[in-house]
């Protein structure tokens, strides 16, 4: 690890001085002026390293002190959302979950930051620009809240190693979605035969916790067609019947593989890491996480990372590809920094192409860089690892959405009360019918929307 | 020296030792000052110190007294007026107004006693030869008085116990001062059994200062000319005086505060007051800075009346108070008991116990974030308990946090298992401070086993064990970490307690005041236990 | 006998556990496999502990410094503090001095972890953000009131003619809580002392919301990552067993003076 860790940073400290060089024109020459600065510690040290490498560069280059602290992503949640609270917030905030920036907006809790995206619009991906297009209900419109510097998406993950000791080959596997899922099923049955007693399938994440139970629901909806669930004006259509019966279809093509032993029991109470670990440890043949992250930390042994392959979306029933969902991570500016111009400054440095892409690359690649020419000129995005080339190719070039929170932040709201989740258990413990369970689940966005009227597209 | 147990130094109950005076004072101690009948007013007025643990609080015998304060010369009467102990030490002994309660016949074990002011020449026992009236000298019979106050104190332990919560209401007078024994012998009082009741126990309202001496008399040494104030403010130089383990003599009357003492006027004056405030205002401070503010600003944020709304509303409240109800009630009562009766277990004196002992301390001293994950782990599918049962059992466990029930059974496992060891050592404590003649004094009327255990034991931990219980529940209400890391809110947020269901909202939905609000709908439920747990200490004698 | 079996066995289990998935070799993953013994013991979770390699970790000893430095400032206050009050409540015999300790109990009636959100506001605004003393001030609020009911019901025991008749000796309050008072209550100052310390280092949800990450104490840094990424839990359950090291030193340090607190019998000759 250490010599990876060594390369990427020389690599990226020569990439950033490169980068700040280039970038010196346009950092202002202020007086020197402190930026607090909470920044999400990075799930690989090498992203931590990239990131003390670009502040450093910055205050080389500007003069201005970043004072910055690596937080955790749990602990980073609370106090930002303490600190919003409370008042006593710092310049600049990483974000660290995807319900943070549009309820913020909508409170006007968060500086908008047009001045310094409208310049550079046309080298960001249109769905990495929707990510930080957030309705702010005190000035009734939209504008961009966070600066788009992360791209995730979520694909699929399995291992080779075992589709192969079940006896098939990976070209074998289907590419449309209810083949491609059900492709697995005999997978796991023939490795049990083979006498793998503890081996599942799917790691379908259906807990009533964490985030990603909430893209997996999503995920599954859009592919059946339920992508209007909300639409980019910020409206709520659970009355379309074709959303319902998306949802139906996804709760149904969930919960029976569980209900026939292809998921592992324990799914319901996992968070956010418990999957991460127990695909790691081979409990389960696939798991439909966000990024390569899952990957990623396997990156050290490298037999078992080149064992591990990442699937972008299969195609919808419909022979087209289905939309991704795309979520867009970045630092905001929340309203009471006291240094908000050098805040600014320090923002727009990060997002120089450049700069992102040197800061990214540091960090292996687990986000995608938000500008697709930038991702298709540097071979490293789309060349160097097919883990990483699904990845982008999923996040830039293929069928994206943003997360619905994008469009109207009551759907945080929502989420957070883990509706679908709620069904979820209705069918698989309560016994209900799938429809029903549905549904139950789209009464609570029903109430909740109406909390949110968005009055502008 | 001063590091010594105290009551062991206390041995000795030979008066040579009582007042250990430099020859050169004697001439300023040699005369009695007053005439005792003119101290009989004044004293009249001071209490000796009401905080003994046997003297709580009650109704001084009031200005309707006709008898006051006596002193008795407990050594050679000379003059008429002095009095001189056989070592040519002038040696006074202040009686406090007695209360005598007149023993009724025939009620079994209980005497009912009535309350009654007695003059102490009613007093029959075999502690004094005679008692007289104010003034008189009389013979002092130290061996009796040590076998009395023997029995004394364990029937006042037991008497006080019994019966300090209908004292406390009795005794609410306008001195606070409370019979002198703190006896609150008012309408019952208890014999055990077996033992003769050849002296009226609980009857006696006699200082209980059984330390002293060996006899329990507050004893008070005239001083010269001296006015009887209060020696802390005039600070007064007392040479020749002891060191304090071994000097039990009070050289003049210290007036203490009685509770609710209104008699007498304030009794720290100058330097002692601002010494007083001076060690109470860090703790003020602290109070002030870091529990009033807070406190404040947590009751304004949840004093919105929609947040209740939305709570009751709210999927996960109603499921999460009622796991609260569950994890404390369960958590804290089983836990309590068991405390009680391991402490039982790790009285015993053999090497394996006490090795035992400090094993069994070790997770309370483990971090409570890293037991709990380990609790977490430790029931994960093929976790250890999984290990545990297929290999003693051959069954495979079930997905523990699946289930609501079982999740919340485990947090509570896990709760107990942190806290009881602490508990158990409190109680411990308790058990050690218990008199071995108390002990004695039931094996002897026959008490073993089970009844000693209910009648001895628990009756004299039993304010301890609901002081106990209140606080633990209170700190159990607010216990974050193990539901938080063991269950982390079950299946679906069903194991939620009130603690982290307001830590979800605030931090996982982003709705802090609702969080905050979560978390004040328990106090309906919590104030009253706070201030009941407030009566009890200042009522109780938690410690023997 | 077979009571002391299973209390050994109830004791040790989830320390048992702890000490499996430390000695697992391998990095960022849990052998589930039922076992009941180490497969492959290693000590590598220790050493990378040891040697701050650990992701997540690589501040482990200066977060241990910061847990030791919260828990021995909070130790110290509050026995300074809770001896003081209540030197001056139960034997200077402070007029209303129960108010003082309703007052104190009165701490206890709303859970610290219900007022997480305001500390963290008035911290804050003390402009005590992200300072170990924001943590040490909540702990001793927390732990004091319990100090002053221990210490108070402790210093009934011990009669109050030894005060006045040092007082008679012409000691002033403060000599008295000096050569009196502290040396007599040593078994519940220790008591006090040793309850306070695990307050602090036991404690997670305050340092974790009150400090950053540089401040950080070893338990709210694992406690934390529990739920969140993948960690390395060789490394982490191995710092959990280093942690636990300090607080059995001050035990067995202060094992004489528990030892005689509990010993002392009553006041019998």
């Amino acid at each position: 690890m250490v010599s990876l860790t060594r390369r990427s940073v020389l690599r990226g400290s020569v990439g950033l001085a490169a980068a700040g060089a280039l970038a010196l024109p346009h950092v202002a020459n202020a007086a020197a002026t402190t930026v607090e600065t909470w920044w999400n510690q990075g799930y690989l040290p090498e992203e931590d390293v990239s990131f003390r490498a670009l502040v450093a560069d910055y205050q080389k280059a500007s003069g201005d002190k970043i004072d910055y602290s690596l937080i955790p992503n749990a602990p980073l949640r609370q106090k930002e959302i303490s600190a919003i609270q409370s008042g006593g917030v710092p310049d600049v905030m990483e974000v660290a979950d995807i319900r943070f920036t549009p309820l913020n907006a909508w409170g006007d809790h968060l500086i908008d930051l047009d001045d310094i995206i409208e310049p550079g619009k046309s080298s960001y991906s249109p769905t990495a620009l929707s990510c930080c297009h957030h309705y702010n209900n005190t000035t009734k419109k939209r504008a961009f809240y966070m600066a788009p510097m992360k791209l995730g998406s979520w694909p699929f993950h399995f291992w080779r190693s075992l589709v192969e000791k079940a006896g098939y080959k990976i070209d074998d596997i289907p590419d449309t979605w209810d083949a491609f899922l059900d492709f697995f099923i005999p997978v796991q049955d023939k490795l049990r035969e083979q006498g793998m007693r503890n081996v599942y399938a799917y790691g379908y994440q259906l807990a009533g916790n964490g985030g990603d139970p909430i893209v997996t629901f999503n995920q599954f909806m859009i592919a059946y067609g339920g992508n209007d669930f909300i639409t980019a004006d910020g409206k709520l259509h659970t009355d379309d019947p074709k959303v319902r019966d998306a949802a139906v279809k996804g709760l149904v093509k969930l919960t029976t593989p569980y209900k026939e032993g292809y998921v592992p029991p324990g799914v319901v109470s996992w968070n956010d890491a418990d999957d991460n670990n127990a695909f790691h440890s081979k409990l389960m043949v696939m798991d439909f996480d966000g990024s390569i992250s899952t990957e990623l930390a396997l990156y050290n042994n490298k037999e078992e990372y080149d064992q591990t392959v990442t699937h972008g979306l299969p195609l919808g029933s419909d022979g087209e590809k289905v939309p991704a969902q795309v979520v867009g991570f970045g630092p905001t500016i929340p309203k009471g920094a006291k240094n908000i111009a050098a805040a600014k400054e320090f923002i727009k440095y990060m997002l120089e192409p450049k700069v992102l892409n040197e800061y990214l690359k540091g960090g292996l690649g687990r986000f995608a860089i938000p500008m697709p020419e930038m991702a298709k000129s540097d071979p490293f995005w789309l060349k160097e690892d097919p883990h990483r080339t699904v990845h982008t190719e999923q996040t830039l070039f293929g069928p994206t959405l943003p997360i619905y929170e994008a469009y109207n932040p009551a759907i945080a709201e929502v989420d957070a009360e883990h509706v679908f989740s709620v069904a979820e258990f209705d069918v698989l413990k309560n016994g209900m019918a799938p429809e029903a369970a549905i549904d139950k689940a789209f009464k609570r966005p029903d109430e909740i929307f109406t909390k949110y009227p968005i009055t502008q597209a | 020296m001063i590091g010594e147990p105290v009551f062991g130094v206390i041995a000795d109950p030979s008066l040579a030792t009582i007042l250990d005076e430099k020859d050169d004072d004697r001439e300023g101690r040699d005369a009695v000052a007053r005439p005792l009948a003119q101290r009989a007013d004044q004293d009249h007025r001071r209490e000796i110190s009401t905080r003994d643990r046997f003297n709580s609080v009650g109704p001084k015998r009031a200005a309707t007294d006709a008898i006051g304060n006596r002193n008795l010369c407990l050594g050679e009467e000379i003059d008429g007026r002095n009095c001189r102990s056989g070592d040519d030490q002038p040696l006074v002994l202040k009686i406090p107004d007695l209360h005598v309660a007149k023993p009724i016949a025939g009620a079994g074990n209980h005497i009912r006693g009535e309350r009654e002011q007695k003059p102490l020449s009613d007093f029959s026992g075999p502690l004094f030869n005679g008692l007289g009236e104010p003034g008189t000298l009389l013979k002092f019979d130290p061996q009796a008085l040590q076998q009395h106050n023997r029995r004394r104190k364990f029937d006042n332990a037991v008497c006080a116990k019994r019966n300090q919560g209908k004292v406390a209401r009795e005794n609410a007078g306008a001195d606070g001062y409370r019979g002198l024994d703190g006896h609150p012998c008012g309408r019952e009082s208890f014999q055990p059994e077996g033992v003769a009741n050849e002296t009226n126990s609980c009857s006696i309202g006699i200082k209980g200062h059984h330390q002293l001496l060996g006899s329990g008399w507050p004893v008070v040494k005239e001083s010269g000319d001296q006015p009887e104030s209060v020696p802390e403010s005039q600070g007064d130089e007392k040479p020749g005086m002891s060191s304090t383990p071994q000097l039990l003599a009070v050289e003049t009357p210290v007036s203490f505060k009685g509770r609710g003492d209104r008699t007498g006027t304030a009794n720290l004056r100058g330097a002692d007051l601002r010494w007083a405030i001076a060690f109470v205002l860090p703790y003020a401070a602290v109070f002030f800075v870091f529990v009033v503010y807070p406190f404040g600003y947590a009751l304004w944020t949840a004093s919105k009346p929609s947040l209740y709304a939305d709570l009751i509303a709210d999927r996960l409240y109603l499921p999460a108070l009622l796991n609260t109800l569950l994890f404390v009630g369960l958590g804290v009562n089983v836990k309590m008991f068991l405390a009680l009766l391991l402490s039982g277990f790790f009285m015993r004196r053999r090497w394996w116990i006490k090795v035992l002992l400090s094993i069994f301390i070790v997770p309370w001293v483990i971090a409570a974030a890293q037991a709990c994950v380990s609790f977490h782990w430790m029931l994960q599918q093929e976790g250890l308990v999984d290990g545990i049962l297929s290999t003693l059992f051959g069954i495979d466990g079930p997905i523990w946090f699946n289930d609501r029930w079982l999740g919340i059974g485990w947090n509570i496992i896990a709760y107990i298992w942190k806290w009881m060891p602490f508990w158990t050592v409190i109680f411990l404590a308790a058990r050690m401070r218990i008199p071995r003649e108390i002990y004695d004094a039931a094996e002897v009327d026959g008490a073993t086993g089970i009844r000693h255990f209910i009648h001895v034991t628990f009756p004299l931990l039993a304010n301890l064990y609901l002081l106990c219980t209140l606080l633990s529940t209170l700190w159990t209400v607010g216990d974050f970490t193990t539901v938080y890391l063991v269950s982390g809110g079950g299946p679906a947020g069903a194991t939620n307690v009130l603690a982290t269901l307001g830590f979800h909202y605030a931090f996982d939905e982003s709705k802090p005041a609702l969080g905050v609000a979560a978390a004040m709908s328990s106090l309906p439920g919590l104030i009253p236990i706070a201030i009941v747990l407030m009566r009890r200490v200042q009522t109780s004698e938690a410690h023997l | 006998m077979a009571l002391g079996a299973v209390i050994l066995i109830w004791s040790l289990a989830p320390i048992y556990n702890m000490f499996l998935i430390a000695l697992d070799p391998e990095e960022g993953e849990i052998e589930f496999d039922g076992n009941l013994w180490p497969p492959e013991p290693s000590l590598e979770g220790f050493r990378a502990v040891v040697m701050q390699q650990a992701r997540y970790l690589e501040n482990f000893w200066q977060q241990f410094g910061n847990s030791l430095f919260i828990g021995l400032m909070t130790m110290a206050l509050t026995v300074l503090i809770g001896s003081m009050a209540s030197f001056a409540v139960s034997r200077m015999r402070l007029t209303k001095g129960s108010l003082l300790t309703n007052t104190a109990l009165l701490t206890y009636a709303i859970p610290a972890s219900f007022l997480i959100v305001p500390y963290f506001r008035i911290m804050h605004s003390y402009g005590l953000s992200d300072n170990l003393w924001a943590v040490i001030a909540a702990q001793v609020t927390f732990a004091t009131p319990f100090a002053i009911l221990i210490l108070q019901l402790y210093a009934s025991l011990i009669p109050f003619e030894l005060d006045d008749s040092a007082r008679v000796d012409g000691a002033s309050a403060a000599q008295v809580y000096l050569r009196i008072y502290l040396p007599l209550m040593t078994p519940a100052l220790a008591v006090v002392a040793v309850y306070a310390l695990m307050l602090a280092w036991n404690d997670y949800l305050y340092p974790a919301v009150l400090l950053a990450v540089r401040n950080m104490t070893v338990a709210v840094t694992q406690g934390q990552l529990f739920s969140d990424t993948d960690a390395a839990w060789n490394a982490m359950m191995a710092a959990a067993i280093i942690y636990v090291l300090p607080p059995i030193a001050l035990l067995v340090a202060l094992r004489r003076y528990v030892v005689a607190s509990l010993t002392m019998t009553g006041a019998e000759a």
